[in-house]
């Protein structure tokens, strides 16, 4: 199964990974602060997979593909296929600590959910925070 | 479009890019899959094949930006007698290059390479050897951004078997947005 993202801000207003023009948008682009839920679907049948609810001020969004490659030639099309795990989540900050709420979303459509990175693991290992990232100061 | 990349090998004095066909050891600074130039087997000690510099190469997509690149490999048993080491310092592309010139072994002989360990230390579901991008922003975010080396070397000492050996799978995990 592959996925694909669709941001759904607090007014109702939509920002899809994808436009109808098949033009792409990109994750530096979602609104963090104005998120409402964070979706993803499967692509092709557009089937809801996973929903994230932004209920609380200072919850920020955390998305990635994390892909595994192997270290050989591979074409662009055999490159579109590579094991995929999505990691899709929030975080925050609770008395100057931060604190994460994570589901890895498999290919196979399975989900696991954690409130912690895992350093030595195939899937669960922290990713690298990036300015799209950071929490803005605010402390739950 | 998901962000797709070569694998690269760098050899020669400039260094010259080519896409990896396969990671051969060998005695000579080439991507060659002949079976020139073979290592030999010490009569005692250890011998070193020639280091072999490898990295990624964004080469398109459509993504904001690929970042945490990470090596393991498959923790299958060597054949006997010999190692795949590989450096575990980020040796830097291209400033850190160092043709092969000799099977000589690499923390004491590449000016980039300052700590090494078996390949095997690292697998997918232990330990990972991070290992980051070309400096500036730390990150590729457009197509032609390489990641740093990964360099290689296969240790061989003299319990070692003539012939091919058994083949091994290494593999790379990045994260992307």
């Amino acid at each position: 199964m592959k996925f694909y993202w669709k941001a759904i801000y607090d007014d109702g207003e939509e920002f899809p990974q994808y436009n109808e023009d098949g033009s792409e948008n990109l994750y530096k682009d979602i609104k963090r602060k104005r998120l409402s839920q964070f979706v993803l679907l499967q692509v092709n049948t557009d089937v809801v997979i996973y929903v994230l609810h932004f209920t609380k001020p200072w919850q920020r969004l955390i998305c990635r593909r994390r892909i595994v490659r192997p270290l050989i030639p591979m074409t662009a099309k055999e490159q579109e296929n590579l094991e995929t795990v999505w990691l899709v989540g929030q975080h925050w900050k609770h008395k100057g600590q931060r604190q994460q709420k994570l589901a890895f979303i498999f290919q196979d459509g399975h989900i696991e959910e954690r409130d912690c990175f895992e350093e030595e693991s195939k899937f669960y290992y922290p990713c690298t925070f990036v300015l799209e990232d950071e929490l803005d100061g605010v402390d739950s | 479009m998901a962000a797709t990349f070569d694998v690269e090998i760098d050899t020669g004095a400039t260094p010259t890019m080519a896409s990896l066909t396969n990671l051969r050891f060998n005695e000579a600074d080439d991507n060659d899959q002949d079976t020139g130039n073979p290592c030999q087997i010490p009569g005692a000690g250890t011998d070193y094949s020639y280091w072999k510099h490898i990295y990624l190469r964004c080469t398109g997509g459509t993504f904001t930006q690929c970042d945490n690149f990470q090596y393991y490999s498959d923790g299958a048993a060597m054949d006997t007698g010999t190692l795949i080491k590989v450096s575990t310092n980020e040796v830097l592309n291209d400033s850190g290059y160092d043709q092969a010139t000799g099977t000589d072994e690499m923390v004491a002989n590449h000016t980039g390479v300052t700590s090494s360990a078996d390949c095997n230390n690292y697998t997918s579901g232990g330990s990972k050897l991070a290992f980051s991008v070309v400096p500036g922003d730390d990150i590729i975010d457009t197509s032609g951004e390489e990641t740093n080396y990964l360099v290689f070397q296969l240790e061989i000492s003299s319990t070692a078997s003539p012939g091919q050996m058994t083949s091994k799978t290494h593999t790379i995990q990045y994260d992307e947005i």
